[in-house]
């Protein structure tokens, strides 16, 4: 029994580690809004940004809860519905209220702030993450996917200071929006292959032994993302 | 008709099946028993099409459909249902699903399931009952039963039987039933299915089977017939012998005696034991 | 439609209740499941239980009741019609027949098998035939003289 309580006690204290992403993350944020300049206003736009991001992130971790909690994989697979059904049906209803509050805080945040900072593009962006990182609710808790959300985060960030970096000119009403939407297409690319392939082969085996495949593309890219956040952190902040 | 050919499946490294095959014509109620952990449950999942096998198909009759799922109903030993559902929430859900105008909740209403309640909160029994009324609401083609029918009382029991006896008389019905404990229904049973190590050690009718397999008591083994196993007393023993026929009954030293499914059964894994 | 059928389907509308048979299945027992309730039904229709007409419980209910594959009652329902012991009605049911010959016949067969059941058991017991013809005579109230000149004869 020792054995046992000992390996608890190292996976909660691994689990735990999460605070220091939380510091990392509000370092980040900080120099973003410091940049924007805070006002009452912007506050509440804040406010009601912060709600959306931990919507997204909350509704993509949960898209398989109901069955986690209710042993309900085995009814849910009995199911006459296609993979890509249930996928359409799971993600449908979450994708349509994220993008219906994004175009409501578009809408709050008025036509300079969508220039400016392309909240909706956050929103797609947010969108498009938790269909893809759904399926990791299966396996770990809220603090991994939270964890795994914050590298893709910060992930995008480099990518689209790096596209800027080469050369890569947008023209137009959607200059400054277009570098995130095509740093977040070009992340969302492993994670959506990733959840594909495991998922659609998934039946109620132990998860553990099903997510060989998710895992051979995922901790590849989220190292990749990691260093590069690292190496290109300083310049990000001064950058910006 | 339900036909497995060329299956093989693991659970990691865990080789349940390879190569197994096994075909059931329409309308026939079949029993898969075997000891603990030997894959009948497995198999009945793969059936259902809630297990992906690694190699090799499981085929329907074409008027199941494109997805045959529409036409099965299977009660696993989990009862897997979503819990947090109200009763009546879960019938709604069923009947979405299956696209279904309504469900006969005559035997819900009849064992005192409250359309308010949450599914987690009923008994076994009621909720082997609310599954069994969601599944034959399909008017199943084929129905997969895993062994749940003696976790609930013996009257639910008895209802549960009468509900799958009523349907076969309407109708064709393919039943597939994993049990361990075989009294109440040993006279469904048409077929009987035994697995050993992911392979089908026995095969038979039950009737066939009934006529084959007997306990011989004498003081000394019957040769010429092979022994399953046997239980010792003191001045002699019991022998269950296989197979048996009707001419040897002159020629066996020894009390010739039938055999119930369960002993039947038992003398098959008694000698996997030994 | 002659007055015979119509007088039946009054009977029958009449006469709702259809002859229940008890009947014991032996799950110990190799004789297949169908095997056994037709030799019950056979007893019961031989022995005067259910009489000439009357109809026997529907498929369904005799399955039921047996908590018997329907299957099986199928197959039961159709040996005894093809031997003649009941006939279907359909739209109706199933129904007892007299054959009168046939009827003598089976009736007499059970009552040997039964005797020489009776026997076996006694001799088994160790007692003789005398034994066993002064019991009979004795629980059946005939007399022994006759029936004792009549063996020898035979023997």
């Amino acid at each position: 029994m020792l054995k046992k309580e000992i390996r608890d006690a190292l996976k909660r204290f691994v689990e735990s580690l999460v605070g220091l992403f939380i510091i990392f993350f509000v370092y980040i944020g900080e120099i973003l809004f410091t940049r924007i300049g805070l006002d009452y206003k912007s506050l509440v736009r804040t406010g009601f940004v912060i709600t959306l991001v931990i919507y997204a992130i909350y509704a993509g971790a949960t898209v398989f809860q109901s069955e986690r909690k209710d042993r309900a994989f085995e009814y849910l697979f009995s199911f006459p519905l296609t993979r890509r059904k249930i996928m359409t049906v799971k993600l449908a209803p979450r994708l349509g209220l994220i993008l219906a509050l994004a175009g409501a805080a578009t809408i709050i945040a008025g036509r300079g702030l969508l220039e400016k900072n392309g909240i909706i593009v956050l929103m797609l962006f947010f969108s498009a993450l938790f269909l893809s990182i759904g399926v990791f609710s299966i396996v770990i808790n809220l603090c991994g996917v939270s964890i795994m959300y914050l590298i893709f985060f910060e992930g995008q960030l480099v990518f689209a200071f790096l596209l800027s970096k080469l050369g890569a000119n947008f023209k137009g009403y959607f200059a400054t929006l277009a570098p995130q939407v095509a740093s977040a297409i070009v992340l969302l690319v492993p994670f959506a292959i990733a959840f594909w392939l495991t998922f659609r082969r998934m039946d109620v085996r132990p998860i553990k032994l099903q997510m060989k495949t998710y895992y051979l593309i995922i901790l590849p890219t989220l190292m990749v993302l990691t260093a590069l956040i690292v190496v290109f952190h300083k310049r990000l902040a001064s950058g910006l | 008709m339900i036909d497995i050919a060329n299956l093989s499946f693991s659970y990691g490294k865990n080789r349940v099946f390879k190569d197994f095959n096994l075909s059931l014509p329409d309308g026939q109620v079949c029993l898969i028993t075997g000891i603990n952990g030997v894959g009948k449950s497995t198999l009945l999942r793969l059936m259902a099409g809630v297990l992906r096998p690694d190699k090799g198909t499981i085929q329907f009759d074409a008027r199941l459909g494109p997805d045959p799922r529409r036409k099965i109903g299977f009660i696993s030993d989990a009862l897997s249902l979503y819990e947090s559902l109200t009763v009546s929430e879960a019938i709604a859900l069923h009947k979405s699903v299956y696209g279904l105008e309504a469900i006969d909740d005559t035997l819900i209403r009849h064992t005192k399931i409250g359309a308010g309640q949450k599914v987690r909160e009923l008994s076994i029994g009621q909720r082997t009952i609310l599954h069994l009324e969601l599944v034959l609401s399909l008017a199943p083609e084929v129905l997969l039963v895993d062994e749940i029918i003696h976790s609930i009382d013996a009257y639910l029991r008895r209802v549960f039987l009468e509900q799958i006896v009523q349907l076969l008389a309407k109708r064709r019905m393919t039943v597939v039933m994993v049990n361990v404990n075989f009294h109440d229904i040993e006279h469904l049973i048409e077929r009987v299915i035994l697995l050993k190590s992911g392979e089908i050690a026995v095969d038979e009718t039950i009737e066939d089977l009934k006529a084959k397999v007997k306990k011989v008591s004498a003081r000394i083994a019957p040769d010429s017939l092979y022994i399953l196993s046997q239980i010792d007393y003191e001045d002699h023993s019991d022998f269950f012998v296989y197979p048996f026929h009707e001419g040897l009954h002159e020629t066996l030293q020894g009390e010739v005696c039938d055999l119930n499914l369960a002993e039947i059964v038992s003398a098959f894994i008694g000698g996997e034991y030994a | 439609m002659t007055i015979a059928d119509l007088l039946f389907y009054i009977n029958i509308a009449m006469n709702k209740t259809h002859k229940n048979i008890q009947i014991r299945l032996d799950a110990k027992s190799a004789v297949p499941v169908y095997e056994q309730v037709k030799r019950a039904i056979k007893l019961a229709i031989l022995s005067g239980q259910i009489r000439e007409g009357e109809r026997l419980m529907t498929l369904r209910e005799m399955a039921l009741k047996l908590m018997v594959n329907p299957n099986t009652i199928i197959k039961v329902y159709e040996q005894l019609e093809n031997e003649g012991f009941i006939y279907s009605r359909p739209g109706a049911g199933y129904f007892v027949r007299l054959d009168r010959c046939k009827f003598g016949r089976e009736r007499g067969e059970l009552f040997r098998e039964l005797t020489r059941d009776y026997i076996s058991r006694a001799l088994d017991l160790g007692y003789s035939g005398e034994d066993m013809l002064q019991e009979l005579s004795r629980l059946t109230g005939v007399g022994l003289s006759g029936a004792l000149r009549k063996g020898r004869s035979d023997d």
